[in-house]
């Protein structure tokens, strides 16, 4: 009896251990890339302007960058929002917080569309009164063999299917 | 043959009783307790240690499993509904909102882009994310599927600062292809 407590701490710190290597690195965040394509429609006293967004989540380490850029039909730019931050992976490893420190905004011509609006007044919103604009983004689905992830940004409660890199 | 079997029985039966008679005999003879109990009555305390120490461990390894490994925090949608399209195939359609309640423009959504979607002969659509923006009333669709063996995303986002989803009819959805 006496003779089975070394074993038996020696086999549960050795579980402890292998469980550590094995899962202990896939918290940590990785190399990820986003790039998510979408059509824009605005609606404005029966009228409809069309625009495109392209939103590129890029993190390395804890690094994150978050990039919307908006573009006329012709291609032309209407306009960008580049946001930098620090990026973390949720307990379970499905989620990720990205606390925006800073942010660039650039007008492009013409109208400046309704999802642009948004995001920089929420943006700046949180940037003046906190410091910091926190965004979360929520894995609703994804596969690394087809490299595709649909996800949900908060604040805003937008989903995007994104093409991704990791 | 049946008389040997109750035999063997009854042989069987007067040898265990034999054993049980011994024993009873040895143990009213000898009544000290083993001793290892004896040891345990004389220094109970590295004993009670070494069952909190056990326990403490255990302890440490459940909350440290616990941490690992959490219960998944996978976002669930508020609701799920399959279309099926007049070719056969079946779209699914999910819907995700911020909240469980005062969902039912999203709902309404729901089901012009299901009808929309009814009327495709064929699509190449199989999952169909659709949520709401709170503040600013965007419709975000996003579409998921398979064309000619890869993978097509597609993602429209609607904006309707003046009215809330007034424009979001059939002919709107058709006028984006929302079947291509």
């Amino acid at each position: 009896m006496t003779k089975a407590w070394p074993w038996l701490l020696l086999a549960l710190l050795a579980l402890v251990a292998v469980v550590n290597i094995y899962y202990g690195g896939q918290r940590q965040p990785r190399q990820l890339l986003l790039n998510c394509s979408s059509e824009l429609y605005d609606h404005h006293d029966q009228q409809q302007s069309q625009y495109f967004l392209l939103l590129d989540l890029q993190a390395s380490g804890h690094d994150a960058l978050v990039n919307y850029r908006y573009f006329h039909t012709d291609g032309a730019p209407a306009g960008s929002v580049m946001m930098h931050g620090q990026i973390t992976r949720g307990a379970a490893g499905v989620n990720y917080q990205i606390a925006i420190s800073d942010k660039q905004e650039q007008l492009g011509d013409g109208q400046i569309p309704e999802h642009m609006q948004y995001l920089s007044y929420i943006s700046d919103l949180n940037l003046n009164n906190h410091a910091v604009h926190p965004m979360t983004l929520e894995v609703l689905d994804a596969d690394d063999k087809q490299q595709y992830a649909v996800v949900r940004v908060q604040p805003g409660n937008g989903v995007y299917g994104c093409r991704l890199q990791q | 043959m049946a008389e040997s079997g109750i035999d063997g029985c009854c042989q069987n039966l007067v040898l265990i009783t034999e054993m049980i008679q011994k024993f009873m005999l040895n143990s009213l003879s000898q009544p000290q307790p083993p001793k290892y109990l004896l040891g345990e009555q004389i220094n109970p305390a590295p004993r009670m240690v070494a069952v909190i120490m056990l326990l403490l461990l255990m302890l440490g390894v459940s909350v440290y499993f616990i941490k690992k490994f959490p219960v998944s925090d996978a976002i669930l949608p508020l609701a799920q509904q399959t279309v099926t399209l007049q070719s056969g195939q079946s779209v699914q359609l999910l819907l995700f909102a911020n909240s469980r309640v005062n969902n039912h423009l999203l709902q309404a959504t729901a089901d012009t882009v299901s009808a929309a979607l009814m009327q495709c002969s064929k699509s190449p659509w199989q999952q169909v994310y659709l949520s709401i923006s709170h503040e600013k009333q965007i419709l975000n669709i996003s579409l998921k599927g398979e064309r000619n063996g890869h993978l097509a995303l597609r993602n429209i986002k609607a904006d309707d600062s003046d009215r809330q989803m007034g424009f979001i009819n059939q002919q709107w959805l058709q006028g984006v292809h929302l079947c291509d």
